[in-house]
């Protein structure tokens, strides 16, 4: 029963003005709640950045020389300054902050083809809390700063395979990848350094082997023997490292006039880059490490070099004092281009 | 109907007026995603390995002293029928143009 | 006096909280699995390991020495290349294998009709596949040759490989 004056709040009616405004609001608001279902496709989710970080990643390590980058004087081009980034020794901070960017490609007109002193250099590294105080990248913060780019931190794991089986050569850098990520792969050449090899039967007691930059520079930068940014190998066969009685590394004037040849021992200079001497079974390896040219001894692309060995009596006793004389860029194999493959994982 | 409690329709009526400010807000965003670029298509559309590959070519056919006019009209030829760009490279090979409607790219070799 | 006379504004309260949560809710979660710029993501990466695989085919692994790809075109040898190019897209660093197929074209200029362009297929029974609506892209790479073997008119040409690649 209705009592006038008060207010009855269990008729439970509508109004029919509320009605009629209610049902043109549902019909407007499931029109809207159809349109939805077509609302967040054009939205970026991480998976595609991803790809393209690895991607930009993929590029500016395979196609581009890194920077701080050098290449030998041509008459059309300025002048660069050397080195190469892969000479630096990064357990220096200045030299570590000179990095810019860390890419391996040979030169700038030669992207895909990297060189593999760049490469080795550019998988050395370590994850502990020291490694800004050795000569190895920090992973990851240095891959991040130099390689990758950005603000976010993201992870990463690089890798790479040579496709001949003969020389399968797998690097690895940062840990394994979860289900989901951003990914490139990419195909390359990679450029080795040279090496000779020399016999006793070949050779006399005072032996020089000669290295001319300047010759070896002026090939292209695909093919050439560059002894300032690779190593360079001599295997000495049935020679033991007791049998060489003395070293030197000389560079010969550019004007002969000008004086006599200036000479290093290669014993002197006891850090890294050095000069190796190792024995392997019945005979001698000397390597020069890349950088040693330049970083020690200070020589550059028109540096003409000898390298002098004084051998004991015993190599060829009838050739004694008599020396031989043998040209690496005559002498030296230089490898063939290999292919490899190069993967880049961004998550 | 005149005795009918409205005193709470407020309620109700803000809560309408905020859903349809979402949805507004949501076809507004819907809107703005079809405009620009994802980033593999901006990959796909620069034409960074039609550019390296003229280059590379002219430069190798420079170095190895085998350039003649008709090679260079070779590429041109090529580059305008099954890649859809215009190349155009003086008789030393020491400029060179492309250009493929979308990016355009000039070189000019030696000279410091 | 505790009554019911409050019913109205809860009842009425907690539809305009219901609604506009289901609204909030409707127009965050909707989200389409399949976004349509996966086909180009996919497509890039294809198109780029194709170039890659194009221009390590044509340098020279020694200096004074033939491309691969020039050798192949000159001697008309579409198996070396189906064999050498299939090897170098489908290696990958953890040993699984990629599947990707391929259908290759040689596009030359006609010395007889400067404006016309022939072609050659290049393509090879046992490497490469009928191609079927797969999604593809092409890559190119201009190739020198000495000695043309589709047209015994002129001596040297550049010729263009068209190459389509797609994944299985």
């Amino acid at each position: 029963m209705r009592v006038p004056g008060k207010i009855d709040h269990e008729e439970g009616q509508l109004s029919i003005d509320f009605m009629i405004g209610f049902s043109i609001f549902m019909i407007g608001f499931i029109f809207v709640a159809i349109m939805i279902s077509g609302l967040f496709v054009h939205l970026q989710s991480k998976t595609i950045d991803y790809d393209a970080v690895a991607y930009r990643t993929s590029v500016v390590l395979i196609e581009d020389p890194g920077e701080p980058s050098w290449e030998p004087w041509r008459y059309d081009q300025p002048v660069i300054q050397p080195p190469n980034w892969h000479i630096l020794n990064v357990s220096f901070p200045e030299e570590r902050d000179n990095i810019k960017r860390l890419g391996v490609s040979i030169a700038k007109n030669s992207p895909g083809i990297l060189e593999y002193s760049k490469v080795e250099k550019f998988f050395t590294n370590s994850s502990s809390l020291g490694c800004s105080e050795h000569n190895t990248f920090c992973n990851p913060t240095d891959y991040r700063e130099k390689l990758i780019f950005g603000d976010y931190p993201y992870r990463f794991n690089i890798t790479l395979k040579n496709i001949t089986p003969s020389h399968s050569g797998y690097k690895s850098l940062g840990p394994s990848s979860p289900d989901a990520f951003g990914y490139i792969r990419r195909i390359i050449l990679i450029k080795y350094p040279t090496s000779m090899t020399v016999d006793s039967s070949s050779i006399y007691n005072n032996t020089t082997i000669h290295l001319n930059f300047s010759e070896f520079y002026s090939h292209s930068a695909i093919y050439r023997i560059d002894p300032l940014n690779d190593d360079i190998t001599i295997n000495l066969t049935n020679i033991t490292p007791e049998k060489i009685a003395s070293t030197r590394i000389c560079q010969l004037p550019a004007d002969p006039e000008m004086g006599g040849e200036v000479c290093f021992n290669p014993s002197d200079f006891t850090y890294s880059p050095r000069v190796l001497i190792n024995p392997s079974g019945n005979n001698t390896t000397m390597k020069i490490e890349a950088g040693f040219f330049q970083q020690q001894v200070n020589f550059d692309e028109f540096s003409d070099v000898d390298i002098k060995f004084v051998f004991d009596s015993v190599i060829n006793a009838s050739m004694v004092n008599q020396t031989s004389y043998v040209d690496y860029g005559d002498t030296a194999i230089i490898p063939p281009l290999l292919p490899a493959v190069l993967e880049v994982r961004i998550w | 109907m005149a005795g009918l409690n409205d005193d709470a329709q407020w309620i109700v009526m803000l809560g309408f007026i905020i859903s349809i400010l979402i949805l507004f807000l949501a076809l507004i965003v819907n809107q703005s995603a079809l405009v620009g670029q994802t980033t593999a298509e901006s990959v796909l559309e620069f034409p960074k390995t039609s550019i390296q590959d003229t280059r590379n070519e002219l430069m190798t056919l420079k170095d190895s002293g085998l350039l003649k006019s008709s090679l260079i009209d070779d590429i041109e030829f090529l580059s305008m029928v099954r890649r859809g760009a215009v190349v155009s490279v003086n008789t030393s090979a020491t400029y060179i143009h492309y250009n493929d409607g979308v990016t355009t790219y000039n070189e000019t070799i030696g000279g410091g | 006096m505790v009554d019911d006379s409050g019913q109205l504004y809860t009842i009425e309260g907690i539809a305009a909280a219901i609604l506009m949560i289901f609204t909030a809710y409707l127009a965050v979660n909707t989200a389409v699995v399949y976004t349509p710029q996966d086909v180009h993501i996919i497509d890039m990466q294809l198109e780029q390991l194709g170039n890659d695989a194009l221009v390590v085919l044509d340098t020279p692994p020694s200096e004074s020495e033939k491309s691969p790809l020039q050798d192949y075109i000159e001697r008309d040898k579409p198996e070396w290349f189906g064999n050498n190019f299939t090897r170098l897209m489908n290696a990958t660093t953890s040993g699984n294998p990629d599947k990707i197929k391929y259908t290759a074209t040689v596009y030359y200029r006609d010395i007889a009709d400067p404006t016309n362009v022939r072609t050659h297929p290049f393509t090879n029974s046992t490497t490469s596949s009928r191609y079927y609506r797969e999604n593809a892209v092409n890559v190119s790479r201009l190739v020198y040759v000495n000695d043309n073997p589709y047209d015994a008119i002129v001596d040297d040409q550049v010729v263009l490989l068209e190459v389509m690649v797609w994944r299985d």
